[in-house]
C-alpha cells in the first residue's frame, strides 16, 4: 500500500478504534479517497474491523473499495460474508469486472454466483458477454435467470428479446418477471412493451404490511407503473410508491409508455 | 395392578408422560417453550415426540414433567441419548419425584438433536415418553439503535411506558427492549446484539418527502432506507416518537420483502439511469409513545427474520404467502386457524388474539398486559409438515439469520 495521507491516516485509526460516527463522517468527505484505507483494512484480523470497512463502503465509492468488498465475499466469517453479500451493490466500476470474473471461477455457492453476475451486468460491458453465457445453462434456475438478464443489459439482443416476450405473455406471473427484468435492464426503451402489463388489471400482490388494514392488494398494472418510476418515466404522482392506481394515473403511464415506443 | 388400564388400539396412542414449560409469563431464555404442535416431521421422520431448544454451554434450562397417565409410584428415570448434547442436571440422579410432576434441568452441551428419554423403572426400561432437545450455537445478529427525531419532532418523555426524561434513560430502555427479545430468540440460537453506539438519526424532508412530524407508512419505510447512519452490516431498529400507520405500533420489514416492493430508495431522477447506490427500506420500526409488550417486537423481529413466509424465487421471489401462524394467506381469513396451540405461537397475530370476548381464549400462557388483554405468546415451532408452509419457523428464522437475505444495502 502507498502511504497514507494525515486524513486517510486519521480514517484508519477512526476506523480501528470502533468510532463508528466520526468514521463515516470522515469516509463521506473523503469519498474515493477513503478507499486505499477500506481496502487495507479488510484483511484486518477482527471481523469487528472488517464489517466497519463494509458499512463504510457505500460511503466511498471507488475501484478500491469495490475490490474490499469483493475480497469479504470469501470471508470466514459468515456475518462478513452475509453482508458483503449486501454490499456489492457498491462494484459499479468497469475496472473491478475481472476480479468480480475471478470470483466466479472459484465456483462460489449459488447466493453469491447469483449476486456477483448481477454486478458484472451493471459493472461490465459487451465483452462480458461471452463470460457469463455459460450460466445461462446453469441447473440453478435463480442463475440462469440472472445469466440472462445480466446479458440483456450487456446487449444481448437475443436475451432481450426474451424479456420482451415475457412482456407480451398472457400469464400475469411472467409479465411481472418481464417488468422486474425491465427494471434491471434498466433500458427505457423497453416501455414501449409494457401495455399488456398496463392493461392487466389481475390482482397479484399484497402491498401492505402485517396487520395493517385494509389489506390493498397491487394488480400487475399498479406494478408496472412502479416500475416505470424506478426507469426513470416521470410522472405527475407519486408513482415509485407500490400503490393500488386510479384510472387516470394508469392512463397517465400508457401515455407514457406510448410515447417512449415513439422515440427512436 | 398395572399403572394404567386404558386400551390401546392399533392406531392410537395415549400418553404416559408428558412436557411443558416451566413457567408461565413472559418468555425467559432458560425456561424455552415445549413444541407440541404435532407429532409428525417432514425433517425427521423417525422422531415422534415433544420438542423443546436451546443454545450451546447453557446451563440451567429448565422444563416441567408431567406424569399424565402414569402412577406417582412408578419409579421413572430421566435419560439424555446423547450426554454431549444434553445433560441432565436436575434431578441429578436422573430418577424422577413420586409426584404428579415436576420441574426438570438439563445443561445444553455441544450443537446438536438429542431426547430425554423418559425410561419405566430402570436406566435402561422401556422408554415411555421423550422430549426432544435441539441445540444451536448462538447466532448473533449485530443491531443498530436509531433514536429518530422526524423534522424535529422528539421523542416523549413517557417512552415506551416508562419516565425516560434523559437520552440515556431511552437508551436503557432500548436495551432492556433488546434484553426481553432475546428471551424469546436465544433458545432458537438468535441473538440481537446492539452495539454500543447508539446513532441519533434525524429525518427531514430529505428523508421522508415531507415536512410531517407524523409520517406515514410510505414515509416510513422511505425515511428508513435513507436515514443518515444506517448500516448495511447491521439490523437497523428505527425509534420514532409517532407515527401515523393505522393501528400499527411495530414493524418488521424483511430485506426480500422490502425488494419485492421495489422499496429502494432515492428512485432514479426523471430519464436517469437508477443511483449507484439505491438503499432498501428493512428494518425494524418501533413508536415510543405507546407501551409495546417486548413479545409484540420479538413478533415483528420474526417477521424480520421470514417467519411470515416468502416465495422463494421466481418473479413472486419476496411476496408474503403468508403473514401469520393463523394460517391466513395474506388478505384472507385472519383467524383459520384458532386453537389452544396456535394462539400460544409467537406469530399469532394480537389483533386476532385480542379480539376474543372470551377472557380464558387470551391469557395463552404469557399472562396479560397493563389493560387486560392477552399477550403474544413465545412458541416458535419446529416441526416441518410439508402441507403447512407456517411450520418449521425455529429453523427457518437461524437460516434467514446466517443469510445473505438478513441484511441490505
Amino acid at each position: 500500500m502507498t502511504e497514507l495521507s494525515p486524513q486517510q491516516n486519521g480514517l484508519e485509526r477512526l476506523i480501528l478504534a470502533g468510532q463508528v460516527l466520526a468514521a463515516r463522517e470522515l469516509a463521506e468527505r473523503l469519498g474515493p479517497v477513503a478507499g486505499p484505507v477500506l481496502q487495507h483494512l479488510a484483511k484486518h484480523e477482527k471481523s469487528k474491523v472488517r464489517l466497519l470497512v463494509l458499512e463504510l463502503a457505500p460511503l466511498a465509492l471507488s475501484v478500491e473499495t469495490s475490490r474490499s468488498v469483493i475480497a469479504l465475499l470469501s470471508d470466514s466469517d459468515p456475518t462478513v460474508h452475509a453482508v458483503a453479500i449486501a454490499v456489492l451493490a457498491v462494484c459499479g466500476q468497469r475496472a473491478v469486472v475481472p476480479d468480480l470474473l475471478k470470483v466466479l471461477e472459484r465456483r462460489p455457492d449459488a447466493e453469491v454466483t447469483t449476486a456477483v453476475i448481477r454486478q458484472i451486468g451493471i459493472a461490465g460491458d459487451q465483452t462480458n458477454i461471452v463470460s457469463i453465457r455459460r450460466y445461462r445453462s446453469n441447473p440453478d434456475p435463480d442463475i440462469a435467470h440472472q445469466a440472462s438478464i445480466a446479458m440483456a443489459r450487456l446487449g444481448d439482443e437475443t436475451e432481450r428479446d426474451e424479456i420482451v416476450a415475457e412482456l407480451r405473455s398472457l400469464d400475469p406471473r411472467q409479465r411481472v418477471q418481464g417488468l422486474r427484468d425491465s427494471q434491471y435492464v434498466a433500458d427505457q426503451a423497453l416501455a414501449a412493451y409494457f401495455s399488456p402489463a398496463l392493461d392487466d388489471l389481475s390482482d397479484f400482490m399484497v402491498i401492505t404490511s402485517p396487520h395493517i388494514e385494509p389489506v390493498i392488494v397491487a394488480r400487475v398494472c399498479d406494478i408496472a407503473v412502479q416500475t416505470m418510476a424506478y426507469m426513470g418515466f416521470q410522472f405527475s404522482f407519486a408513482a415509485q410508491f407500490p400503490a393500488r392506481r386510479s384510472a387516470e394515473e394508469l392512463a397517465e403511464a400508457r401515455a407514457v409508455a406510448a410515447a417512449a415506443a415513439r422515440l427512436p | 395392578m398395572p399403572d394404567f388400564t386404558t386400551k390401546i388400539w392399533t392406531k392410537e396412542r395415549i400418553f404416559l408422560v408428558d412436557f411443558g414449560r416451566a413457567k408461565t409469563g413472559d418468555p425467559h431464555m432458560n425456561y424455552p417453550e415445549v413444541d407440541n404442535i404435532g407429532f409428525q416431521d417432514d425433517a425427521n421422520p423417525s422422531e415422534h415426540g415433544r420438542i423443546t431448544s436451546s443454545v450451546s454451554d447453557f446451563e440451567n434450562v429448565r422444563v416441567r414433567f408431567f406424569r399424565t397417565e402414569i402412577s406417582t409410584s412408578a419409579r421413572l428415570h430421566m435419560v439424555s441419548t446423547n450426554q454431549d448434547v444434553v445433560r441432565v442436571t436436575d434431578p441429578a440422579d436422573g430418577v424422577l419425584q413420586a409426584t404428579r410432576d415436576q420441574e426438570i434441568r438439563f445443561k445444553a452441551g455441544k450443537a446438536g438433536r438429542a431426547a430425554l428419554e423418559v425410561r419405566y423403572n430402570w436406566p435402561d426400561g422401556p422408554a415411555i415418553g421423550r422430549l426432544y432437545v435441539q441445540v444451536y450455537d448462538l447466532q448473533k445478529i449485530p443491531t443498530r439503535l436509531h433514536l429518530v427525531k422526524v423534522n424535529n419532532f422528539d421523542h416523549p418523555e413517557n417512552f415506551f411506558g416508562q419516565a425516560c426524561p434523559t437520552r440515556d434513560d431511552k437508551v436503557n430502555r432500548l436495551k432492556w427492549y433488546i434484553n426481553q427479545i432475546n428471551h424469546a430468540w436465544i433458545p432458537h440460537g438468535v441473538k440481537l446484539v446492539a452495539e454500543e453506539e447508539v446513532q441519533g438519526s434525524p429525518w427531514t424532508n430529505a428523508q421522508i418527502g415531507s415536512n410531517s412530524v407524523n409520517p406515514n407508512y410510505d414515509e416510513v419505510l422511505m425515511g428508513g432506507a435513507l436515514s443518515p447512519n444506517r448500516s448495511p452490516a447491521h439490523m437497523n431498529v428505527y425509534v420514532l416518537g409517532q407515527f401515523n400507520m393505522g393501528t400499527k405500533m411495530a414493524l418488521g420489514v424483511p430485506v426480500a420483502w422490502a425488494k419485492q416492493q421495489n422499496r429502494l430508495y432515492p428512485k432514479p431522477a426523471a430519464g436517469a439511469a437508477a443511483p449507484a447506490v439505491q438503499h432498501v427500506s428493512n428494518g425494524l420500526y418501533l413508536r415510543s409513545d405507546i407501551m409495546l409488550n417486548p413479545v409484540l417486537v420479538a413478533h415483528e423481529v420474526g417477521h424480520y427474520l421470514e417467519l411470515c413466509k416468502l416465495a422463494d424465487s421466481g418473479p413472486t421471489a419476496g411476496v408474503d404467502q403468508q403473514w401469520h401462524s393463523t394460517g391466513d394467506t395474506v388478505g384472507g381469513a385472519p383467524g383459520a386457524r384458532d386453537d389452544l396451540i396456535s394462539r400460544r405461537r409467537m406469530m399469532y397475530p394480537i389483533i386476532v388474539l385480542n379480539q376474543s370476548t372470551y377472557p380464558w381464549r387470551n391469557d395463552t400462557g404469557y399472562g396479560k398486559d397493563e389493560k387486560g388483554a392477552g399477550k403474544v405468546g413465545g412458541l416458535i415451532s419446529h416441526r416441518r409438515l410439508t402441507q403447512d408452509i407456517t411450520m418449521e419457523e425455529s429453523l427457518r428464522a437461524r437460516t434467514t439469520a446466517g443469510s445473505g437475505h438478513l441484511f441490505a444495502i
